[in-house]
């Protein structure tokens, strides 16, 4: 059992108080409300699918994930060469450039944070359908800090972007976007969708009895 | 209640909802999006052509992954990889071909690599510059059997292989008419192009393959000629200067034409070869004349210098080209005795089917030919080919009269042919022996001459005599003027007309009244008269006393100018004489004259005879005895035979007045006569004057009359003896002393005019004086002028003969006033001052035009004349100079034009790099329209 103690009573959840929270205004309803009456969002306690969600997107994250890596992310065209770059090419690219700066950047951005992601959210997901009972506290920090960096995937996307915004100088030097581009993004999006449809209430669940 | 059994709680659990309601829509996002990956995967994996292998000599920039291969500008595939082959020979490149083109590379697929390319076509793959290069394939439309791999070309086909088209062999002596990519036109328009040329098989020609395109090589037959078209020609010949400058496309690239000009052309065969000639005249040519034929050698030996002559001179027979000049060399002759001679040979290739052989003939058939030629006259000499450059040619000629040579037929190493004299027209020679003849002409001398000669007129220009000369010329001419113009010369005509009028009637008279004769017996009588003149001495102190106030008169009239007025007037007496009018004078009149001239003679001997010398030292003692004779005549009452003398002198003196008396009546009718003359009709007058004067002639005729100047002048000559005699008489001592003894008898004549006077004789005397003076004023008026003296004269002896010797004298004496009168008058005296002052104008003329500068412009004109002359001289001695170098230019001119001629080094080059430069103009003009036009496409391509 864990370090919560039902029986005394100190700590009660809200469910077992017969109350739900709206998940998007906080608005606290007596069971059975349907709808918010705040924000007229749908009242649910407990989401059962929420993990089938998560692992929905998070595996349509990391299918995306293969093209952005295989597949060139950005289009360069100058006078005298056109080349295309992936993630990890244009990494070593850039290593090779001696920007070793921008080169961790890109490293940490593009590669390290979304596969931490998807290992990240895996692990939380596993985590609750084994009910682990232990580093809750940890488990939903790092959830937390999951969701929050999770935007911070699109730094890559958001280069390209701009990249291919300001350099369109016709014939001198012309950047476009490759496909990878796009998957990546789709990659990031799925993660954060991902990481926003787990119930981090679900890690705390398990230091419950069956709660209905 | 707290123990009530209760019923059993049932467990209640919530249902288990089914798979699928359990299962969210999410999970369809994963599974689109491992379709879609998977999906595309498969499909970029599935549509991947095959890979193909081709080997390159190098990569020449082709990287992996990056290169695409070209198919017409279409890229059909990629690079994958570029790898070596083993041992490094070539360079693999794998290229990943579409799976739709793959089936088409076949045998013929050709592979090239595609480099910015400047040629003669144009700049090719100049984006290959931005982009990189790239790999461009060709091959046909059909599918054969696909092959993998290939072997790459070096360079672009230059043949497309694909195109429809015929491609034929072009054979030619040298490759500057087929350089790589030379366009092959007719009529001007495009129609192939030729690849890069070869050397032959027998490393005589040059090959090439080129390519025609579709619709022209329908054109091709076997008669059909191929010749490079020319840029432009020089051509200088004896006939003239030709230059032929073809477009400016064909200039800079040059070009082969090509043209049927016959039909019945056979189809071609397999690989067709065609000759490619100089120009479309050779090339016609050969449609009717095969240009390759067999060429048989010939030496020549010439004499003399063959400069001028070189290899590749032309050979002619008859004026038609048979053949050329193969090779001139030294030959040793060691023939002659012991000298080493040097012929210089002249090896001729002579096409003997030009000269009317057949094309097969063989050698011996060929040697016989020339063999019946040579004995038939065939000489070879050389002759002038180009005037301005001394080219020379050989030419072939039959002489009639050429001496009997053989044909050597068998001469080593060819056959000799006999020459004959050379026909060299050396025009720098000729044209230096004119420039030498006209330095050699005597420029200088006559120049000398002539700056004498205007030296010569400027000193007598310049002569004060001759500047003087026109002034007193002036002068002259205006008194002469004055003295014709006056009344007296003007009525001479008038007066000389009367005078033939009335010397015609004279002569009539003169034949009816023998006049002659009469004048002949005058003139005896005047013989009888004058004999009797030393015995009448009485009246020569009056006729010495006149004679000298006329002699003191004429030493006051200057008597030099006297003497050369007398001799003048002597002078124009005998041009009166002379003059055709004197010439009518009859026969008599010479015989006149001739007595008149032995009268003279006479005279004369009577005036050198001692008695007259004599007679000054006589007319002392005649004084002397006249004293005593005016001393008796006293007595003798001669005073009285004196008064009767004058009386009938005064008788005598009043019939010559009465007969004078008529003479200004005479000369009244005279004038009428003129005056009615004038008032008819010229020709009547002038047929009067005709007929007198023929009636003169027939009196002229006679020997007499022609012999008439002669004694005439012999006449004058005498009278100028005479004169001459009396001057030296008159200047005699005795004579010098004669005016005091004459004073002395004056004085005593004084006394005896005194007793005249009371004997009313002075008053006779001066009656009868005046009388004559009227008589010979009357004969003044009537003829006045110097004629009148003649006249007188005639008159005188007329009436010598009838009057008396005192009338005589008195006549005498009035003809001296006359002509004293005629010395007096005015106009007489003034002739020297006008004639002086005729001078005096003239000379002022003449510094009139001195001042005016005349002269000094005429000196000025005759130094520059002279400084004009002096450089031509300086000019003309640089002539011979002139020429020489002039000669030189010319021989240097020939050579730079011969090195500019048509096969020579310089023209291939400089056409080679015109074609250069007009590919890279094309280029440099294509990337400016492409710049203008569409300025990415040179870096993204068309």
């Amino acid at each position: 059992m864990g370090s919560a103690r039902a029986e005394t009573g100190d700590l009660i959840t809200a469910r077992e108080a017969g109350l739900v929270a709206c998940r998007r205004c906080g608005q606290v309803h007596w069971r059975g409300t349907q709808v918010c009456l705040r924000c007229d969002g749908a009242l649910q306690s407990r989401d059962e699918k929420s993990l089938q969600k998560v692992w929905a997107w998070l595996i349509a994250g990391i299918v995306a994930f293969f093209p952005a890596n295989i597949y060139p992310m950005l289009l360069t065209n100058t006078l005298i060469e056109r080349s295309e770059s992936t993630i990890l090419g244009g990494v070593v690219e850039l290593m090779n450039y001696g920007n070793y700066g921008i080169a961790g950047i890109v490293f940490v951005a593009s590669i390290v944070i979304p596969v931490g992601k998807f290992l990240a959210i895996g692990y939380l997901a596993v985590s609750v359908h084994r009910k682990d009972r232990k580093r809750m506290h940890q488990r939903h920090r790092l959830y937390e800090v999951v969701e929050f960096i999770g935007r911070w995937s699109m730094i890559d996307v958001f280069v390209v972007a701009i990249l291919s915004a300001l350099v369109q100088l016709n014939a001198i030097a012309s950047i476009n976007p490759g496909i990878a581009a796009v998957s990546f993004a789709l990659s990031v999006v799925f993660t954060m969708l991902s990481a926003q449809s787990f119930d981090p209430r679900l890690i705390w669940d398990a230091d419950r009895k069956d709660t209905p | 209640m707290t123990n009530t059994p209760s019923p059993a709680e049932m467990e209640v659990r919530p249902m288990r909802e089914g798979l699928l309601s359990r299962l969210s829509f999410v999970w369809i996002v994963p599974v689109i999006a491992l379709v879609i990956s998977l999906g595309v995967a498969w499909q970029n994996f599935a549509s991947r052509g095959p890979l193909v292998e081709i080997s390159f000599s190098s990569a020449s920039g082709i990287t992996a992954g990056e290169t695409v291969l070209k198919y017409r500008d279409v890229t059909v595939g990629r690079v994958e990889a570029v790898s070596f082959d083993e041992g490094l020979g070539d360079v693999l490149v794998n290229v990943r071909v579409d799976k739709d083109i793959a089936p088409y590379l076949d045998d013929d697929a050709v592979f090239w690599v595609v480099q910015p390319n400047v040629s003669l076509r144009g700049i090719s793959g100049l984006d290959t510059v931005l982009s990189g290069v790239y790999i461009a394939g060709d091959w046909d439309r059909e599918a054969d059997v696909a092959q993998t791999q290939f072997i790459g070309l070096e360079d672009a086909p230059a043949l497309a292989p694909n195109r429809p088209g015929m491609q034929i062999t072009l054979r030619a002596r040298n490759a500057e008419a087929l350089s790589d990519g030379v366009p092959i036109l007719h009529k001007g328009i495009r129609v192939g192009y030729v690849d890069q040329p070869e050397l032959g098989p027998d490393g005589d020609s040059v090959i090439s393959t080129a390519f025609i395109n579709a619709p022209y090589d329908r054109l091709i037959t076997d008669e059909t000629r191929f010749w490079a078209a020319s840029a432009f020609s020089i051509n200088v010949n004896t006939s003239g200067l030709s230059l032929d400058v073809a477009s400016l496309a064909s200039l800079l690239e040059g070009g082969i034409e090509f043209d049927t000009v016959v039909s019945g052309g056979q189809p071609l065969g397999d690989d067709p070869v065609f000759d490619i000639f100089e120009n479309a005249t050779v090339a016609s040519d050969s449609l009717f004349s095969d240009p390759d034929l067999p060429a048989f050698d010939l030496a020549v030996m010439f004499d003399g210098t063959i400069a001028g002559l070189r290899r590749g001179s032309e050979v002619r027979f008859k004026g038609i080209r048979v053949g050329q000049v193969n090779e001139i060399s030294a030959v040793v002759d060691d023939g002659v005795g012991d000298r080493l001679a040097v012929d210089l040979r002249a090896v001729l290739g002579v096409e003997p089917a030009r000269m009317g052989l057949a094309e097969d003939a063989s050698d011996e058939e060929v040697r016989a030919f020339f063999d019946t030629l040579v004995s038939n006259g065939l000489r070879a000499r050389l002759v002038t080919g180009s005037l301005l450059s001394g080219a020379l040619t050989v030419e072939l000629l039959q002489l009639d009269d050429a001496a009997p040579v053989d044909f050597d037929a068998a001469g080593d190493p060819y056959p000799v042919l006999p020459t004959t004299d050379n026909l060299i027209t050396d025009v720098t020679a000729t044209a230096e022996g004119v420039l030498q003849r006209i330095q050699s002409l005597p420029i200088e001398d006559v120049f000398n001459s002539a700056i004498d000669l205007m030296n010569a007129i400027e000193d007598v220009a310049r002569n004060e005599d001759l500047q003087q000369a026109p002034g007193s010329l002036v002068a002259l001419l205006d008194e002469a003027r004055a003295l014709v113009a006056s009344d007296d010369v003007q009525a001479i005509p008038g007066d000389v007309r009367g005078v033939i009028n009335g010397v015609g009637g004279i002569v009539l008279s003169a034949e009816e009244a023998q006049l002659i004769a009469k004048l002949n017996a005058a003139l005896s009588t005047a013989n009888v008269t004058l004999a009797n003149i030393a015995q009448g001495t009485a009246n020569l102190p009056a006729l010495t006393a006149e004679a000298e106030a006329v002699l003191a008169k004429v030493n006051a009239l200057q008597l030099a100018t006297l003497l050369t007025q007398t001799e003048n007037t002597l002078n124009a007496a005998e041009v009166l004489l002379r003059g055709e009018d004197m010439q009518a004078l009859p026969a008599a009149v010479n015989g006149l004259l001739t007595e008149g001239q032995t009268a003279l003679a006479e005279a004369r001997a009577l005036i050198a005879s001692d008695d007259l010398q004599a007679i000054p030292g006589d007319i002392r003692g005649v004084i002397a005895n006249l004293d005593g004779i005016v001393l008796s005549a006293e007595e003798a009452q001669l005073v009285t035979q004196l008064s009767d003398t004058l009386s009938s002198a005064n008788a005598a003196a009043t019939n010559v007045a009465a007969g004078t008396a008529n003479l200004p009546a005479l000369s009244a009718e005279a004038e009428a006569l003129i005056a009615k003359l004038n008032a008819l009709e010229v020709e009547s007058l002038l047929t009067q004057t005709e007929n007198t004067l023929n009636s003169v002639d027939v009196l002229v005729r006679g020997e007499d009359m022609q012999a008439l100047p002669g004694t005439l002048n012999d006449l004058l000559d005498q009278a100028n003896g005479t004169l001459g005699e009396a001057r030296t008489i008159l200047a005699s001592d005795d004579l010098q002393n004669l005016p005091g003894q004459l004073s002395a008898v004056i004085v005593d004549l004084n006394g005896i005019v005194a007793d005249i006077a009371e004997a009313d004789l002075v008053a006779q005397v001066q009656t009868a004086i005046t009388n004559a003076n009227a008589a010979i004023s009357n004969v003044n008026d009537a003829t006045a002028g110097l004629p009148a003296i003649a006249e007188e004269l005639r008159a005188l002896t007329q009436t010598a003969n009838e009057l008396e010797l005192q009338a005589l004298v008195d006549q005498t004496q009035g003809t001296l006033s006359s002509i004293q009168a005629i010395m007096d008058q005015t106009e007489t005296q003034a002739l020297p001052g006008s004639v002086a002052a005729a001078l005096d104008e003239l000379r002022l003329l003449l510094a009139d035009v001195n001042e005016g500068g005349a002269i000094a412009n005429v000196n000025a004109a005759l130094a520059s004349a002279n400084q004009a002359a002096q450089a031509i001289e300086a000019a003309a001695e640089g002539l011979p100079g002139l020429s020489d170098r002039a000669a030189i230019l010319f021989n240097s001119v020939d050579g730079v034009i011969a090195t500019y001629g048509a096969g020579q080094r310089f023209n291939a080059e400089t056409l080679a790099t015109l074609r250069d430069v007009q590919a890279a103009a094309d280029a440099i003009s294509n990337l400016a329209r492409t710049i203008q036009r569409n300025p990415s496409s040179l870096l993204t391509g068309r």
